[in-house]
């Protein structure tokens, strides 16, 4: 999830891991400039799953195409490379920019080759079309304005992590419904653990790990779609509110682990692994986030947000994020970078990936593997869920998105009321309505 | 006549670091303020002049005034914090003994880490749980731990809006105090005959550390050192400075209501083009250190003044 990324990698940087020199130029020119149809440049943003798969990919490739080569290359903040590469004409020719890239700025400006032609063609493997082989629900969300412009990759399932052991040994049942959260939490709190912990410093976790599922228990997808489509008032539903009370609760009952607004997403997570509080949102990340400071022992486990008694919404429902790869208008060789993507997203690829890298993929069929452990349970649910949804106006309108984590934020250390909060969200919703020179997006389910 | 000789002397010396001053700083100033003019996103050609529209959004921005008058507080308490603590230290560390030696270099040790390690310590300084501020606050009776049942209280220092900004003002405080006692130290060093002058000029140096450098309009006899002290050294360091500030408070505000502590950088201004992280070249290219303009110092002024 591009969310996830932005946060971990910010926070990343917070603790300097990401810092890498002022290295700066490695855009050696362009490979393959005039376009002869042999070379292609494909740069990937480096982050937690590195770019080793992808350099194995193109080798293969190269082995599998005689006459062809691939250099492919990355790093921690390739966008920053990568903006200059864009505005002088001479980007790559594939690229996964990373979450420092605004690829709506870049698909408004006509810098990302629409594939909706490229999908109509058959995969790799030659079965079907292309656009087949993908989960559709991913696809959708690289859509603008009815042409196909990202193509998702890997994915991730945000929700919320428990520790089974620990319910296990105290007897406790995974709440269900935030009834059940309410019943269990005293319980909790009891046993000397805080029910709940949160990234607090990053309130993008919140935002998805509280906010919106509450909102679409409450509402029905509708209420969210409303609200990331503008609808007029969308932001200060009833369902918007409610979601927002049902926060302010659980703050005010202390339910939530004391400090946690100040608290970084490694912080929170460390504490959640140590046992110090019971339950934490976050997505699918959080193994390969935590791997390496992981306390001996520490187990965990998905669940979905506990869905409110009784509401309108889909209890399936369940929220995804994609990291999307693009083609530059302005890069050369259109067909091999295509047909390069087409490889790496055939099955026998995506399941080498989730084997590799821990994580889902976008290619139907791709998770009918044995799943590394904690990937099954989100998988499964992703499965048999009927109502699959992702967040992205915070990347579509950025003033809303800073506001709407700012509001977050006050909400979760008291400052605002539910009844501030989501006039809040709606005026700066109305700020983004009234300026005419932003792209308008909608959401549909 | 031996004034020309001297003119001659000293624009000759001043002549490369101007120009690459000029190139590197002066150039893309100017630069950025040619795009400000224009609707960019800095992602492909498309350029639509929009003349002063950015300004005025800007100065609609409610956020803007907020970080502004943090960067008025920051002037005010964390200036004034480091021109006394910094004076007291100076004054206080004089002496050649072995404990006012270590002293010496405890209070520089600060001002010669990188910020990003600043902010780390500090983070953890501030940590709601293991935090050294917190394990205080509770060891003189403020203990937070709440009854079951009972309205949690807010624990976290850099999540509260009220405590964001005086807490990075702190860690600012900490980080600059070095700087200062470091020119105050030139002072008595160089044994100039009036040591206030270059202490007070050492300290508006630290003020134009803060807002953009532009000590460099001087009047006096003073110019020159300045000139030398941006051009030679304090030019590269005044930059890295802001770049790493602006890290600074970013790492450390990113918490609670997220403008809480924002300030208005200079630095975005010194760089061209829309690059949102200015200070990531600074930062990683990081070598300057205080002790380093201390001794470049020394050994600037003196060739300066025998040419008197």
């Amino acid at each position: 999830m591009k969310t996830h990324l932005s946060a971990f990698s910010a926070a990343l940087a917070a603790t300097g891991l990401l810092l890498t020199g002022c290295s700066g130029g490695s855009s050696e020119g362009n490979a393959g400039g005039g376009g002869n149809g042999k070379d292609l440049e494909v740069v990937s943003f480096q982050g937690g799953f590195g770019i080793d798969f992808f350099k194995q990919a193109a080798t293969e490739y190269e082995s599998k195409h005689p006459g062809v080569h691939i250099k492919v290359s990355g790093g921690p903040r390739v966008w920053e490379q990568l903006r200059p590469r864009f505005a002088n004409g001479t980007p790559p020719g594939l690229t996964w920019p990373g979450w420092g890239m605004d690829y709506w700025a870049l698909i408004y400006d006509n810098q990302v080759f629409p594939l909706d032609d490229a999908l109509k063609t058959p995969p790799y493997d030659g079965k079907g079309t292309w656009k087949d082989t993908f989960d559709p629900s991913l696809l959708k969300l690289g859509e603008y304005q009815g042409k196909q412009y990202e193509l998702p990759y890997h994915y991730n399932i945000m929700g919320w992590w428990y520790n089974p052991d620990t319910f296990t040994k105290h007897g406790w049942t995974v709440p269900k419904t935030f009834k059940d959260l309410l019943d269990l939490a005293p319980k909790i709190k009891a046993a000397g653990m805080a029910p709940i912990t949160y990234q607090g410093m990053y309130p993008d976790y919140t935002i998805k790990g509280f906010l919106f599922p509450w909102v679409i228990s409450v509402g029905g997808i509708k209420a969210a779609d409303d609200a990331q489509s503008l609808v007029p008032g969308a932001w200060k539903s009833a369902a918007f509110l409610k979601a927002a009370q049902m926060i302010k609760q659980l703050r005010d009952s202390g339910f939530f682990e004391d400090g946690a607004d100040g608290l970084s997403h490694t912080q929170s997570q460390t504490d959640f692994l140590q046992g110090k509080a019971a339950m934490i949102p976050c997505g699918t990340w959080l193994e390969s986030e935590m791997r390496k400071t992981m306390p001996p022992g520490a187990k965990m486990a998905f669940m979905l947000p506990p869905v409110v008694d009784g509401g309108a919404g889909d209890p399936s429902a369940i929220m995804i994020g994609i990291e999307p790869w693009i083609i530059p208008t302005a890069g050369p060789n259109h067909d091999l970078a295509i047909d390069f993507y087409k490889y790496m997203t055939s099955v026998d690829k995506a399941k080498q990936f989730i084997t590799q890298c821990g994580t889902l993929t976008a290619i139907k069929g791709s998770d009918q593997i044995t799943l590394p452990p904690l990937l099954v349970e989100p998988a499964r649910l992703f499965r048999e869920s009927k109502t699959v949804y992702s967040i992205q106006f915070d990347t579509w309108y950025s003033t809303l998105g800073t506001e709407s984590k700012n509001a977050m934020a006050a909400l979760l250390n008291g400052s605002n009321t539910p009844e501030e909060f989501v006039d809040r969200l709606e005026a700066a919703a109305e700020k983004v309505r009234q300026d005419k020179s932003k792209p308008v997006h909608t959401m549909t389910h | 006549m031996r004034n020309r000789g001297r003119t001659a002397f000293i624009v000759t010396y001043l002549a490369p670091a101007a120009l690459l001053y000029g190139v590197f700083v002066i150039w893309p100033v100017l630069q950025a303020i040619g795009f400000s003019l224009f609707k960019w996103s800095g992602l492909s050609s498309k350029k639509t002049f929009v003349g002063l529209d950015n300004f005025k959004q800007l100065f609609h921005d409610s956020v803007f005034w907020e970080a502004l008058l943090h960067n008025a507080w920051i002037f005010v308490f964390g200036g004034g914090a480091i021109l006394i603590v910094g004076i007291a230290v100076a004054h206080g560390t004089q002496g050649e003994g072995r404990l006012t030696k270590v002293l010496r270099s405890v209070y520089l040790f600060p001002n010669i880490m990188s910020l990003v390690v600043v902010a780390i310590l500090w983070e953890f300084v501030y940590d709601p749980h293991i935090g050294l501020v917190t394990s205080l606050t509770n060891l003189f009776g403020g203990s937070h731990a709440s009854a079951p049942g009972a309205v949690v209280q807010n624990t976290s220092i850099l999540g509260n809006p009220a405590k964001a900004l005086p807490a990075v003002i702190i860690t600012f405080v900490w980080f600059s105090v070095g700087n200062l006692k470091d020119v105050a130290e030139v002072a008595k060093r160089l044994e100039v005959p009036n040591k206030l002058d270059v202490i007070l000029l050492g300290v508006r140096t630290e003020f134009a550390d803060l807002f953009g450098g532009n000590s460099i309009l001087g009047g006096d006899g003073r110019v020159l050192f300045e000139l030398e002290h941006m051009l030679g050294v304090k030019g590269e360091h005044v930059q890295l400075e802001f770049g790493q500030r602006s890290d600074l408070l970013h790492e450390e505000s990113v918490g609670g209501d997220r403008s809480a502590a924002d300030i208005v950088l200079p630095t975005p201004i010194l760089q061209s083009g829309p690059i949102d992280d200015p200070a990531g070249w600074n930062r990683s290219c990081a070598s300057i250190r205080a002790n380093e303009l201390l001794k470049r110092l020394h050994a600037i002024e003196h060739p300066v003044r025998g040419l008197g």
